[in-house]
């Protein structure tokens, strides 16, 4: 059996990102389609065997990345470990659908960085996704793009003039991409002026996602934002208003109410982010969601400099350490509920160790 | 895939089938979803794409408004799929579909897409050569039809030799382009 080794990789995950302090990471895809078949939930197994195939020479062919990576990984999903495909979820590389086990689910991905991830017969034949630390929207989209023309130079996309890349669901037909960043606006909701920047996000027909827990509250005060229209608007529109309009304002508005709240609210700020050093510094069972919300108070914590000796990529990468995949993986052995909890909890003082406030 | 083995907790069917060595011993797991879950071994349950959901309403609240039972058994050519059931599903079956239902989704696609109707962006090479000589023919056929209008016979021959070079299935990159059509 196939198996992934979540801490033998360098993924992005673990790098710096510029404008790091409130993005943590951006993230390209597109969608796309082999013409001359069904879309994948309506194509025969046979038919979803040959796309594979397709797509796994396509992508395997010499020289499609090459470009100074160390190498890229095929990964048959039914084959993989399922505690694998759990693992592979958790750092994004594949989504719920993709994490089944029907024998022509494919995966590519370029180790150790991980930057770079295509999935076969998840919706589309094809989802190529891009994704880099920090704001890194611009050199993500031109590495997709390489991708994509090598992938094209290779297949027949189904493609129309009017509608542009065609594929199974409607909201992504056009350009297929789907642009998204993943912010940390802890200090907007501390504020109370998150709502002005979904407003801003509406405005310009963006989607604004809460990362959600097992109730609907939001965890961590991280949200992901993403394009809805990829129908009458080019890759470049949607890439400049990103670029250009709504992160610079975010950042803006982000980055205020933190300096407010250092000046004026230093002690209810401080109390909260060393009562969450404390906790992940000495519990004994942690939940993943609790861990999720006092990771990001200590984030704010060493943006705000308040909290010294730990990184905001080990803070990034924690987050996803702590999932329950992740944790089984690390232990090598199945895990109930119950022992993950104890698990995280140590996962945690140990590698919190060096953090001091 | 179907394997009737059942859950090792429950007596549902398992989906979830992995072997786990602990301790040098290999045991075998069979888990239906839900144990699956619960065990950590599948994520749990996604909360609604807010974006599907989003066109699964808009294709709801057109069904409601225009929509005559005619229309909703008409179906795919190419895949057989019927509007009915993309509407309860919110997918399309295959690229056809698309011009299959045009007159129902290009309304939908105009709001789902904040007014946009045609595509602006990228286009695959193979397909730019297909879209650049479908505009070049619709150009020569309209001075054709200009020059036919003006008893222009001689610049009337010229064009119709120039529209049937470019009707010509064995070009190169064009060629490749013509399949995708
Ligand atoms: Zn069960
Ligand atoms: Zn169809």
């Amino acid at each position: 059996m196939t198996r992934f080794d979540p801490e033998a990789s360098q993924s992005w995950l673990m790098r710096p990102g510029r404008e790091g302090d409130v993005v943590i990471s951006s993230r390209v895809r597109l969608a796309r389609n082999i013409a001359g078949y069904p879309f994948v939930h309506r194509a025969s197994n046979a038919q979803r065997e040959e796309i594979k195939e397709k797509a796994h020479g396509s992508l395997m062919d010499a020289g499609i990345i090459g470009r100074g990576r160390s190498h890229l990984m095929w990964i048959d999903l039914a084959a993989l470990h399922a505690l694998d495909r759990r693992v592979l979820l958790e750092r994004n590389l594949i989504s719920q659908q993709q994490a089944k086990s029907e024998p022509w689910r494919g995966l590519c991905i370029s180790t150790p960085d991980e930057e770079y991830a295509v999935m076969v017969n998840e919706e589309d034949h094809l989802r190529l996704q891009v994704v880099r630390p920090g704001l890194e929207l611009s050199s993500a989209f031109r590495e997709a793009v390489t991708v994509d023309d090598q992938l094209e130079s290779r297949l027949d996309y189904a493609f129309s003039p009017r509608f542009g890349y065609l594929t199974a669901c409607p909201t992504n037909v056009g350009t297929g991409i789907r642009v998204s960043v993943m912010l940390h606006l802890p200090a907007l909701r501390l504020t109370g002026e998150l709502d002005k920047f979904r407003r801003a996000a509406k405005a310009m027909s963006l989607a604004v996602r809460g990362v959600h827990g097992e109730g609907s509250e939001t965890l961590g005060d991280f949200y992901q934002v993403s394009n809805q229209v990829t129908l009458g608007r080019s890759e470049q529109d949607i890439l400049m208003q990103f670029e250009h309009e709504i992160l610079p304002q975010i950042m803006e508005f982000e980055r205020t109410a933190r300096k407010s709240l250092v000046s004026k609210r230093r002690v209810m700020l401080e109390d909260q982010v060393h009562r969450a050093l404390g906790v992940l510094r000495s519990a004994r069972l942690m939940k993943a969601e609790e861990a999720t919300q006092l990771l990001s108070h200590v984030r704010l914590g060493v943006v705000a400099e308040l909290v010294r000796g730990i990184k905001l990529e080990q803070l990034t990468y924690l987050t996803v350490l702590i999932q329950p995949g992740h944790l089984q993986r690390l232990v090598g052995r199945a895990l109930d509920q119950a022992e993950r909890r104890v698990e995280r909890a140590t996962v945690l003082r140990e590698r919190l160790a060096d953090a001091c406030g | 895939m179907s394997m009737g083995i059942k859950c090792d907790m429950c007596d549902r069917e398992a989906s979830v089938h992995e072997v786990v060595v602990v301790n040098g011993e290999r045991r075998e797991r069979h888990l239906c979803e839900e144990h699956a879950q619960e065990a950590g071994v599948l994520p749990t349950k996604p909360g609604p794409d807010t974006i599907s959901a989003m066109m699964q309403k808009m294709v709801a609240a057109q069904h409601l408004s225009t929509e005559s039972p005619k229309q909703a058994a008409q179906s795919c050519p190419q895949c057989g799929l019927s509007f009915a059931k993309f509407r309860a599903e919110g997918l399309l079956g295959c690229p056809a579909c698309y011009d299959a239902f045009a007159d129902r989704i290009v309304p939908l696609l105009v709001r789902a897409h904040d007014g946009g109707e045609h595509h602006v962006g990228r286009v695959p090479k193979r397909a730019g050569a297909l879209v650049e000589r479908q505009q070049r023919l619709m150009a020569l056929r309209r001075e054709l039809g200009e020059a036919v209008a003006q008893e222009q016979y001689e610049r009337a021959a010229k064009l119709r030799d120039e529209i049937g070079m470019l009707e010509q299935p064995n070009g190169d990159a064009e060629d490749a382009g013509e399949r995708l059509a």
